[in-house]
C-alpha cells in the first residue's frame, strides 16, 4: 500500500512539547471499522505524537469514516 | 426481510396503483398524463399519450364513450372530468401523428372474420406483434362502427377518420378481404392455414350459435386457436360501447400471440380489463368545481383547458405530503421499502440506505394517514435491529445519544429512593432524563407537591409516599435497534422499581410513559398530567399557576408519544382550560401531531434533517418565517401567534432553539418560586464579555409566559444538569455529601465563543474537554512555533473518538479553549512503531 | 362415490347424482369446483398446446375450461361418459370436448403421450389406486407433471370406515406421498385445501340437501363428504414423472 499525501500545508514549524522536537512527515497507519490507510501525516519522530489538524478531522478523515460506515 | 415480508409491505401502500379512471378504461388510456397536457394545452403530446394505448386513435378518440367517468373521482366534487369531449379536441387539433411501425414478421399468421372495430382492433394490435392478419368480411369496411354511438360533434369526420385508419391498417400489412361469406368452412379453412381464427362479435351469432361462451379471461373455445368474442350489451339508445368494442380486441390479439409463442394464455392477465384500483386520493382540501358544459361542435381550446385543469391528478402521498422525512428522500414508503430490502441484501458495495434508515422518527404519523396504517416506523426499527444484529449499524449514528443515555444511568445521575422519611412508597415519581437535563429545578418542586398532594394509597400507613426515579427510560437504546442494550437497561430500571417496592410509576415524559408501558407490563404506570388533573379536579387551588400578559393562550403541541395515548392528552387539555388558559390547536395534533425531530433519534443520526423537521414543526406552530422568507409555509389566521406549550423536555427544547417560544407545562402549571435555589448549571464560563447568543428573537411578543423565552441548555450543561440535580438532592432531603468528583473538576476552564458553538455542533462535551487538558499537563502537547499567540494542541482518545483542543494555558489549572474536533479514525502505527 | 350397508336408498345415492348438487356446483361436482383445476393449472404452468388428460372426468368441465382458457388439448375419459344421470334426466356434456368412455384402469392411449393427467376426486374410488398411479405413469411423457385432488386422513387415528366409500383408502398425507413415489413420481407440492369441503357442504344445505345426510356422512355409515370434524381433509397434489 502506497503512502498518500493528504495535507498541503507545512508542519515543520509544529513542535512536540515533551520531545522537544520539530514534527517531521511521518508514515502513519490509520484505522477505522477493519480498513487500514497509510497516509503520511506530521509526527514526533520520538514519541510518535502525531498531529490531525482540524480540516483533515472535519473534511476527508470524516467523509472517509462515513463512506466507511455505509458499507 | 425476505421477499415474501417485501410484498407484504409494498402491498400496504397504493401510491403506485393507478388512478381509478384508469383502472375502470378497457384500454387502460394513462387519464391523468392526459389531463396534464392537455392542460398545459400541448395537444402533441396529450395525443401521442392516446396513441401508446388506443388502436385506431383516430377513429376511438371522436368516438370514446368515456367509461372513466363513472369512477372519477372529480365526480364526488363536482363532477366527473369531461374526458371524451376532451379526447375530441386533442384529435382534432394535433399536429403531430407517432409514427406506427409493423413488428418484423415471425411467420405466423392469424384470421380475423367480420369487419368490426373489435375485429379492427385486434388487427391493429396483431399486425404491431408481427403476425401477418387477413380480416374477412361480407360487409363493406366503411360500415365497421354500425351499431356504435358516434357522437353528433364526430359524426362529419368519422368516416373519413376510419378510412384513414383502415389505410393505416393497410400499411402495416394487415390484409382486408370484402364480399366473402362467413361460413363455419370459411373458419375451418382459416385454422388450418393460419393456427388462430378470431370471430368477431359481428360473426359470433353465424357461427357460434348453440356453444358456450367463451372463456372471459382469454376469449378462448373448446376449439383450439378459435377465439370469439360476443356481441356486448348494449341499449338501442345508446348502441354498444366502443371502448369496450376496442378492449374485445385486444384481449383476442393477445391471446392470439400467446398462442403463437406458445406461452401461458393466462399469466399476468388479472388486471387485464376493468378493475377496481386501491389508489387513495384524499378530497379534504378539493374544492368542488362544475364540468364545463360540452357544447354542440364540442369544446373550443380555452374551454378544453379549464376542464382538463379540473383533474385532481390522483395520487395518494399522504403520508409523505405530512413528513419531511418522507420528503427527503424524494420517494414514498413502497419504493422505501425496496430501498430498504436491497440496502440489506447488498454484500458488498455500499448501503445508501442506512442514513434514510436512520432518518425516520418512528412517531407513527404515517401509519396514521394511511389507508391502510403503512408504518414507515414499524419498517425502519426492523431495519435497525437487522443492522445492529448483523454488525452494520454505523457507529457514528447514534453514538452520542447512547453515551447520553450511559451517562444518566451512571452513578453521578441515577437515583432511586423513597420519600425522605418513608419507608415505602405506593407511587414513585418518574421525570425522565431530559427533563433533568433541560430544567433540574422543575424536579424537586414537582415531586414535592406529588408527596404534599398525592393522598395515602388506601391501605396500611406503610403505603404511603411518593418516591423519585432518577434515570433513563432506555428509549434511545430501543431507537437505535440495539435490543440488548435495551433488555439491559430495562432490566436495570426493573430492579430499582422493585426495590421500591414496584409502585405506581408517575411518568412526566410522554415518551418514557411508552417505554415503560410496553417494556415493563407489570408496572401500573400513569401520566404525571393525569395525576394533576385528577388532583386539581376537586381542588384547584392547589396549584397556582404562571401569570401571561395579556390574556392567556398557548398554542398547544401534543409530544408524538402521546399519538396513541388520548387520556394524558385529555388531561394536559383540562388542566389548561380549568385555570382559564385558552388552548388553540395546530391543524396537525392530537392522533395526527407531528414528531419534534427527536422521536427515533432522526435529529442524532441526521443533525441537518432534524433542524429542518424542527423548524418545519415550529413554523406550523407559529412561528415567524426566517428572514427573507415569506410566510407562505405558515397557516393562516392569528391563532397561532401565542407561545407554544408542551409536556415533553425535548420537544420544549428543540423548539425552543428553532425559533418558536415555547413553554413546558410545568413552566406555567407549577412555576418556580422567586427564592427558590437554582439547581442548573450556567451556561459555559465565557471568555469574553458577551455571552453565548441564543437563537430566538430578542423582542418577543408582548404577551406570552416569560418561561417561553428559556433557551435550551447547551450539550455540556445537559449532562452536568443530571449530575447537580443528584446532588441537590442528596444533600438537601438525605444529607449526603455527594462522591468527591475526580481532579478534572478542579480545573478551570474558560470558552471563547467559537469554541463553544464548535462543542455543540460537534457534539464535544465540557467533560471530554476536561479529559483532554488534565491529560496535557504531562506536557503532552504541541506548539505551532510561528504563531504569535502561542496556542497549544492537545489530543486524546478516551474510547473510541479521538478530540483534539487548541488551547492557551495561564496555569496548571487554567486554560481558555479556543478550538475543539475530534475524529474517530485512530493511529495505529507511526513509522511501523506503536506510539508510546 | 358409492355405498354399503342398508342405508337407505336415497341416502346412499352418490353425491354427484343428488339433485342438490347441481345447484351447488354447477360446473363441476367436487369440492373447490373450477377454482381448484386453476389452482393446479396454475401450479403446473399449462401452456397453448399441452395435450391434458382429465380422468374420470365427468360431465368434462375441467376439460372444457383447460381447452378454453389455457389453449389445452384436453380431453376427458369417464367409465360413465354420455351416461351421467341425475335421476331420470341424462346430464348435458361439455360440447366441444373430445370424450372417451373407459376405465382408468385401461385407458386406450398411446403411452407417453400426455404433457399433463388431472386426475380431480377420482383416485380414492378406483379399485387399485397404486395401480392406477402405474397406469397414469405409462401415459405421461417424460418429465410430465400429475395433478390429484381428493379427500385424505388429516388427523392420527385411522378411522375404520368401509371399503369403497371415498375414505376407504385410508390416506394420510405420508401414505399417498409414498404410493406417489413407489409408482415412479416425484412429489413436488401437497397443498390442504380442507375448508372447500366445508363450503361445499355448507352450499348443499342451501340447495336444499338434508342435513342429516351429511351427517351421516361423519360416522361413516355412507360414504359422503364428512364433516371436517372426523379429520378428513382435501388436498390438491402435483407430482412430476420422474425418469
Amino acid at each position: 500500500m502506497s503512502t498518500m499525501k493528504v495535507l498541503d500545508k507545512d508542519y515543520s514549524h509544529w513542535v512536540c512539547a515533551r520531545c522537544g522536537q520539530p514534527l517531521q512527515p511521518a508514515t502513519v497507519e490509520l484505522e477505522y471499522l477493519d480498513s487500514l490507510f497509510n497516509v503520511e501525516l506530521p509526527a514526533c519522530a520520538a514519541c510518535g505524537l502525531v498531529l490531525i489538524p482540524e480540516d483533515l478531522a472535519t473534511g476527508k478523515m470524516a467523509d472517509v469514516e462515513s463512506l466507511l460506515e455505509d458499507k | 426481510m425476505e421477499q415474501a415480508e417485501l410484498r407484504r409491505w409494498e402491498a400496504r401502500c397504493t401510491q403506485e396503483e393507478p388512478p381509478r379512471c384508469r383502472a375502470a378504461c378497457p384500454l387502460h388510456v394513462d387519464v391523468k398524463e392526459f389531463c396534464t397536457r392537455m392542460a398545459e394545452e400541448k395537444y402533441d403530446q396529450a395525443w401521442a399519450t392516446l396513441c401508446r394505448t388506443m388502436p385506431l386513435p383516430r377513429v376511438l378518440a371522436r368516438i370514446c364513450d368515456g367509461p372513466c367517468r363513472r369512477a372519477c373521482i372529480r365526480g364526488q366534487a363536482g363532477g366527473s372530468i369531461e374526458l371524451p369531449a376532451l379526447e375530441h379536441v386533442c384529435a382534432q387539433r394535433a399536429t403531430r401523428q407517432p409514427r406506427i411501425l409493423p413488428a418484423p414478421s415471425r411467420g405466423k399468421k392469424a384470421a380475423v372474420l367480420g369487419c368490426d372495430l373489435a375485429g379492427l382492433a385486434a388487427a391493429w394490435d396483431m399486425t404491431r406483434k408481427g403476425i401477418a392478419v387477413t380480416i374477412y368480411t361480407d360487409t363493406p369496411p366503411a360500415d365497421a362502427l354500425d351499431g356504435l354511438h358516434i357522437p353528433p360533434a364526430a359524426a362529419d369526420s368519422i368516416d373519413s377518420m376510419l378510412q384513414q385508419e383502415l389505410d393505416t391498417l393497410r400499411r402495416l400489412g394487415a390484409e382486408i378481404q370484402e364480399h366473402t361469406e362467413i361460413t363455419s368452412g370459411l373458419a375451418a379453412g382459416c385454422l388450418e392455414e393460419c393456427g388462430a381464427v378470431f370471430i368477431t362479435p359481428r360473426a359470433y351469432d353465424r357461427l357460434m350459435a348453440g356453444l358456450p361462451e367463451p372463456d372471459p379471461l382469454t376469449l378462448g373455445t373448446a376449439t383450439h386457436g378459435v377465439f370469439a368474442a360476443p356481441p356486448l350489451p348494449c341499449s338501442v339508445t345508446e348502441g354498444a360501447s366502443p371502448v369496450a368494442a376496442a378492449a374485445q380486441g385486444r384481449r383476442a390479439a393477445t391471446s392470439v400471440a400467446r398462442l403463437h409463442e406458445g406461452a401461458s394464455l393466462v399469466a399476468g392477465r388479472e388486471r387485464e380489463g376493468v378493475f377496481e384500483s386501491t389508489l387513495f386520493t384524499s378530497l379534504e382540501k378539493v374544492q368542488p368545481a362544475p364540468p364545463v358544459p360540452v357544447p354542440a361542435g364540442g369544446y373550443d381550446a380555452t374551454q378544453a383547458r379549464n376542464e382538463a385543469a379540473r383533474c385532481l391528478r390522483c395520487e395518494c402521498m399522504e403520508c409523505v405530503r405530512h413528513c419531511i422525512f418522507l420528503q427527503e428522500y424524494g420517494s414514498y414508503p413502497k419504493q422505501y421499502a425496496r430501498r430498504i430490502y436491497n440496502n440489506e441484501s447488498i454484500v458488498m458495495g455500499t448501503r445508501q440506505a442506512n442514513t434514510m434508515i436512520n432518518s425516520c422518527m418512528q412517531c407513527g404519523l404515517c401509519a396514521t394517514l394511511c389507508p391502510n396504517g403503512f408504518d414507515m416506523g414499524a419498517l425502519c426499527a426492523e431495519a435497525r435491529q437487522s443492522m445492529v444484529r448483523r454488525g452494520k449499524m454505523p457507529p457514528s449514528a447514534h453514538d452520542f445519544a447512547l453515551r447520553d443515555m450511559e451517562f444518566a444511568n451512571g452513578e453521578h445521575c441515577t437515583l432511586a429512593r423513597h420519600a425522605p422519611d418513608t419507608q415505602a412508597s405506593g407511587w414513585v415519581f418518574f421525570p425522565g432524563c431530559q427533563l433533568a437535563a433541560s430544567d433540574p429545578d422543575s424536579i424537586p418542586r414537582t415531586w414535592e407537591w406529588l408527596r404534599r398532594h398525592l393522598p395515602p394509597s388506601c391501605g396500611t400507613a406503610q403505603n404511603q409516599g411518593v418516591g423519585l426515579m432518577l434515570r433513563c427510560c432506555g428509549a434511545p437504546a430501543q431507537w437505535s435497534g440495539r435490543n440488548e442494550l435495551t433488555a439491559g437497561t430495562v432490566a436495570a430500571l426493573k430492579q430499582d422499581w422493585e426495590n421500591l417496592g414496584s409502585p405506581v410509576i408517575i411518568a412526566a415524559c410522554p415518551s418514557c410513559a411508552v417505554m415503560l408501558r410496553s417494556n415493563l407490563p407489570q408496572a401500573d404506570v400513569t401520566g404525571l398530567w393525569e395525576i394533576m388533573d385528577s388532583l386539581t379536579d376537586s381542588r384547584p387551588d392547589i396549584l397556582q399557576p404562571a401569570t401571561a400578559d395579556g390574556h392567556p393562550a398557548v398554542v398547544l403541541h401534543d409530544p408524538c408519544g402521546t399519538r396513541e395515548d388520548a387520556p394524558m392528552r385529555q388531561a394536559v387539555r383540562s388542566l389548561l382550560e380549568r385555570y382559564g388558559i385558552a388552548v388553540h390547536e395546530p391543524e396537525l395534533t392530537a392522533e395526527t401531531t407531528e414528531c419534534c425531530g427527536f422521536g427515533g433519534l432522526a435529529a442524532e443520526a441526521n443533525a441537518a434533517l432534524g433542524k429542518k423537521i424542527t423548524e418545519g414543526r415550529a413554523l406550523r406552530l407559529g412561528a415567524p418565517p426566517a428572514q427573507g422568507k415569506t410566510a407562505e409555509a405558515a397557516p393562516s389566521g392569528t391563532d397561532l401567534q401565542a407561545d407554544a406549550v408542551t409536556y415533553c423536555a425535548m420537544c420544549r427544547d428543540r423548539l425552543a432553539a428553532h425559533g418558536k417560544r415555547t413553554a413546558h407545562l410545568l413552566d406555567i402549571l407549577l412555576p418556580a418560586q422567586a427564592d427558590a435555589p437554582a439547581i442548573a448549571a450556567a451556561p459555559l464560563p465565557s471568555a469574553q464579555e458577551e455571552p453565548v447568543a441564543g437563537t430566538l428573537p430578542a423582542d418577543c411578543c408582548a404577551q406570552g409566559f416569560s418561561a417561553a423565552a428559556r433557551h435550551a441548555p447547551s450539550l455540556s450543561a445537559r449532562h452536568e444538569n443530571r449530575a447537580r440535580l443528584r446532588e441537590y438532592l442528596l444533600t438537601s432531603c438525605w444529607d449526603e455529601a455527594p462522591a468527591a468528583s475526580g481532579p478534572q473538576a478542579a480545573l478551570e476552564i474558560r470558552y471563547t465563543a467559537q469554541a463553544a458553538a464548535r462543542m455543540e455542533e460537534r457534539r464535544i462535551l465540557d467533560a471530554d474537554v476536561r479529559k483532554v487538558l488534565l491529560h496535557s499537563r504531562d506536557n503532552r502537547w504541541l506548539q505551532d512555533t510561528r504563531s504569535p499567540q502561542g496556542h497549544r494542541l492537545a489530543s486524546l482518545r478516551p474510547v473510541v473518538v479521538t478530540y483534539w483542543v487548541e488551547f492557551t494555558r495561564h496555569d496548571e489549572n487554567a486554560f481558555t479553549v479556543h478550538n475543539v474536533w475530534s475524529h474517530r479514525m485512530h493511529v495505529r502505527t507511526v513509522n511501523g512503531r506503536t506510539p508510546s | 362415490m358409492t355405498c354399503t350397508g342398508t342405508a337407505p336408498a336415497a341416502a346412499c345415492e352418490p353425491l354427484w347424482a343428488r339433485p342438490a348438487m347441481r345447484g351447488a356446483s354447477p360446473d363441476a361436482w367436487r369440492p373447490g369446483g373450477l377454482e381448484l383445476t386453476d389452482r393446479a393449472a396454475a401450479l403446473a404452468g399449462v401452456k397453448p398446446g399441452w395435450r391434458v388428460l382429465d380422468a374420470g372426468c365427468g360431465t368434462g368441465a375441467s376439460a372444457l375450461h383447460l381447452r378454453r382458457r389455457y389453449g389445452a388439448l384436453a380431453a376427458g375419459m369417464d367409465m360413465l361418459a354420455g351416461r351421467h344421470r341425475q335421476g331420470d334426466v341424462p346430464c348435458r356434456v361439455a360440447t366441444g370436448v373430445p370424450m372417451v368412455r373407459a376405465d382408468a384402469m385401461q385407458p386406450p392411449f398411446i403411452p407417453e403421450s400426455f404433457h399433463m393427467i388431472l386426475c380431480e376426486c377420482v383416485l380414492s374410488l378406483l379399485p387399485d389406486p397404486a395401480r392406477a398411479l402405474h397406469i397414469f405413469r405409462n401415459l405421461l411423457r417424460s418429465g410430465g407433471t400429475l395433478a390429484v385432488t381428493d379427500l385424505y386422513l388429516t388427523g392420527q387415528k385411522k378411522h375404520t370406515l368401509p371399503a369403497g366409500s371415498c375414505l376407504g383408502w385410508q390416506a394420510t398425507r405420508s401414505g399417498i406421498l409414498t404410493m406417489l413415489r413407489q409408482a415412479g413420481f416425484l412429489p413436488l407440492c401437497f397443498e390442504d385445501h380442507t375448508p372447500m369441503l366445508g363450503t361445499l357442504a355448507a352450499r348443499l344445505v342451501l340447495a336444499g340437501e338434508p342435513l342429516c345426510s351429511l351427517s351421516a356422512a361423519a360416522a361413516g355409515r355412507s360414504a359422503n363428504i364428512p364433516h371436517t370434524g372426523t379429520g378428513a381433509g382435501y388436498f390438491l397434489l402435483l407430482a412430476r414423472r420422474s425418469g
